[in-house]
């Protein structure tokens, strides 16, 4: 009976302590604005940013010194390809570079004047491909379209070199006698948002969890009274029950949010989703768990409610490399692993992306998974001695 | 002037965010990019053929700075598991009969699978095959000709009568650490910036002292808050020096432009974000409004600079959005004239925004006084 009493309490004390979060959704602009506005909002707006996926037609400025068919059928084919779009032709090479340095183009063709001659007489000639490499995506249209572009040509002149006694079928033989297939698979159109926007999903998540979070401690820990209810609540106890009430009403208003993010923006904006919902549902839900203990610990640095701002803002960027999506984790130095290991993030954008965008099963991610659930105990037992502490003030 | 000397050595937010965040930021984001170039990403083979030729292929892409050969798989399927389990990001296909069919002239095909989910790795592993599956159709034909007694001048002449001569302008190492920190750095920074303005003036009003900064200003608005901000506007500067010289001079990150560009351009950039988030300040005067609607922006700016995804290939009603983002005018410079160091005219209506945003706070000066004598904080 006495077990029953105390069971009984300690639930009334954390649905006391819910009720009052709860509350302060409404109540708090803060915390409304982080956790109710941001996440409608956000995914909405980036998914917009990178709605064209592709970078296509980057101003190419030509120089065309040759004159020749063989140089007229270069331009016209780079034109004629998606990623390239030709401006101008420019007179000469300093026209052409004055054009780049005014920012109507982002890179030159230069077609020079032995091009047709030197192919005709059987010479190896040049095409020179100038490209800014401020932006490495423009870079990478100006430089591949020239590649595939020059590619063509050359096997066209080869097979024309050829004695006239062959069927085109040697001629296919002998231009390249191995055919090689380029199969991109999960993200087939190498798209932008494909490749971004998962990643972003998985950290509105947690970012807008810590915001929220750090913005209600901050203002509990200001006002140096607690929660009304929570002042009834006796000191055993206390970190864990406090802890456990606020984790349940963020637990409440994300699962919504976790849903949103995870399968209504990624159908809404067509992006590659395959994953099971049952799989989905297995990972976000030590995500989440994860992410609220992680952001009750780190609360106990915010003293005043704005300081968070200055500390949560600015990782979110720092996180979204330390994914390994971005930037290869093969790359990352082990020291920044060993950060990235602490953060939630961390493993569930990995599980993510390989669950929604490659139709991985929950068993392939089995390491991350686990990862999240020892993040999320740990960090709700030191989220909960923590906030034991605060009760002195 | 002195009072903000004092504040500032008490609450060790200034300390932690003015010097200590900033420089935590260029560090992290410059070891994290070191490499400059992934290499050596786990790549898988699946060959069922396993013949001489076939493993001298597989060689061949091991041999790549990019790749590396972790596994042999049994199955296409196998190979496409340890690519959603995230062990390898490509794989080579090689079926069987491949080698027979080569040598009967029957034109086999293999097949290349890599993942696009990472753009970085997708496209330099697209790269990486390109080449070899040119190299491996020179190899062959090479071995064809040299039997008909052509010299190697000749073969190359006839694969390739055109060639392509690449020059990568400034940057000839593709070296991303250099074309992803000049934006992530100044941005982060720019960041702390934003906010800290919004936030030395939104605890005045938060802590209702407001009316003795304006007291001891002797009631003149720009003694006040030049007193107020200075401190946070000198170090703000020396942190963004810090970092140029960091990694234009100690990294060698490309900087065509010499370094004057380099000096103004760190000049401007601290003045328009501080602008901005004195301008934000006087819009709100509220400390958590005005620190939210920061935050807000300055995470956004990211995206909106088009360092990665270029604006050009926006919505046209982002596009134009980008221009409310110092960021963005700020990338649209440096690219131009410290990294390519093409002359200024280029980009001058950008240099024309960013004097604008440094200037914005002149605006709203007389709300920032009204906020500063009458406002009550409300919790």
């Amino acid at each position: 009976m006495f077990m029953f009493r105390k069971l009984s309490q300690i639930l009334c004390d954390v649905a006391a302590v819910w009720r009052d979060e709860m509350k302060s959704f409404v109540h708090d602009e803060g915390v409304f604005l982080f956790c109710l506005l941001m996440p409608a909002v956000y995914p909405l707006l980036y998914a917009w940013i990178y709605n064209n996926e592709m970078v296509r037609e980057v101003p190419v400025v030509v120089v065309d010194d040759s004159h020749s068919a063989l140089s007229r059928q270069f331009i016209q084919m780079a034109d004629a390809s998606p990623d390239v779009r030709i401006t101008q032709q420019a007179a000469s090479m300093d026209e052409a570079r004055h054009l780049v340095e005014q920012q109507e183009a982002r890179g030159i063709y230069y077609l020079p004047a032995e091009l047709a001659d030197g192919v005709y007489e059987g010479r190896r000639t040049f095409i020179g491909v100038y490209a800014d490499m401020a932006m490495t995506l423009q870079y990478k249209s100006i430089y591949m379209t020239a590649n595939s572009v020059v590619t063509k040509m050359n096997k066209d002149i080869r097979i024309s070199r050829m004695n006239k006694l062959t069927t085109s079928r040697d001629e296919d033989v002998s231009a390249a006698p191995l055919n090689f297939v380029e199969v991109p698979i999960f993200n087939p159109t190498g798209g932008y948002a494909g490749f971004i926007l998962p990643c972003v999903l998985m950290l509105v998540l947690q970012q807008t969890l810590m915001l929220g979070i750090g913005l209600s401690e901050g203002t509990r820990r200001e006002k140096r009274r607690l929660i009304t209810v929570a002042r009834t609540i006796p000191s055993r106890g206390y970190g864990i029950r406090l802890a456990f009430g606020k984790g349940l009403a963020y637990f409440m208003v994300y699962s919504i949010w976790a849903a949103y993010l995870s399968i209504v923006i990624p159908r809404l904006f067509g992006l590659v989703m395959i994953a099971q919902w049952q799989d989905l549902l297995t990972l976000m839900f030590p995500y989440l768990l994860a992410c609220i203990s992680f952001a009750l610990m780190l609360s106990w640095v915010v003293r005043y409610r704005e300081n968070v701002l200055l500390l949560v803002v600015f990782t979110s960027v720092p996180f979204l490399l330390l994914t390994g999506i971005s930037w290869p984790l093969s790359s990352i130095p082990a020291f920044w692993q060993g950060v990235g290991g602490l953060i939630p993030s961390t493993y569930a954008v990995r599980a993510y992306v390989r669950i929604a965008t490659m139709g991985a099963s929950i068993s392939d991610c089995r390491f991350e998974y686990h990862a999240l659930w020892i993040q999320a105990a740990a960090y709700f037992v030191i989220a909960s001695i923590v906030m034991w502490r605060t009760r002195k003030g | 002037m002195r009072r903000e000397m004092g504040i500032l050595r008490r609450n060790p937010i200034y300390m932690l965010f003015m010097v200590v965040m900033p420089i935590v930021a260029v560090l992290f984001f410059t070891t994290l990019l070191s490499n400059g170039q992934p290499t050596e990403m786990p790549v898988g083979i699946v060959d069922q053929d396993y013949t001489p030729i076939t493993r001298r292929m597989a060689r061949l892409l091991d041999a790549f700075q990019t790749t590396r050969i972790v596994g042999q798989y049994a199955t296409v399927s196998d190979a496409r598991r340890a690519v959603q389990r995230g062990e390898i990001y490509a794989f080579l296909y090689v079926p069987k009969g491949t080698s027979a069919k080569l040598l009967a002239s029957r034109k086999p095909t293999i097949s290349f699978y890599y993942s696009m989910t990472s753009m970085t790795s997708g496209s330099l592993l697209f790269r990486d095959l390109k080449t070899i599956s040119s190299l491996g159709n020179a190899g062959l034909m090479q071995a064809t000709l040299r039997m008909r007694g052509a010299t190697d001048d000749q073969i190359m002449t006839y694969l390739q009568p055109i060639t392509i001569d690449l020059h990568q302008i400034a940057n000839p190492t593709l070296d991303y650490n250099a074309y992803l920190s000049t934006t992530l750095v100044p941005g982060v920074l720019t960041l702390f910036l934003f906010l800290l303005a919004a936030y030395s003036l939104g605890t005045e009003l938060k802590f209702e002292t407001g009316r003795n900064l304006l007291l001891e200003a002797g009631d003149n608005i720009w003694v006040a808050l030049t007193g107020k901000l200075l401190p946070l506007y000198l170090v703000s500067l020396a942190i963004f020096f810090f970092y140029e010289i960091y990694v234009y001079y100690f990294l060698g990150f490309p900087h065509l432009g010499g370094p004057w560009p380099i000096l103004w351009l760190g000049l401007l950039t601290v003045h328009a974000s501080l602008g901005f988030g004195i301008f934000m300040f006087g819009m709100f005067p509220q400390l958590r409004m005005s620190m939210s609607i920061c935050s807000l922006w300055a995470v956004l700016s990211f995206s909106a600079a088009g360092s990665i995804f270029p604006v050009e290939n926006m919505d046209t009603p982002l596009q134009a959005m980008t221009w409310l983002f110092p960021l963005r005018h700020y990338f649209m410079v440096y690219q131009a004239v410290v990294f390519n160091g093409y002359p200024v005219t280029g980009v001058w209506i950008h240099v024309v925004m960013l004097i604008g945003f440094a200037l914005l706070p002149l605006f709203v000066f007389p709300r920032i006084k009204k906020a500063l004598k009458y406002y009550v904080y409300v919790p």
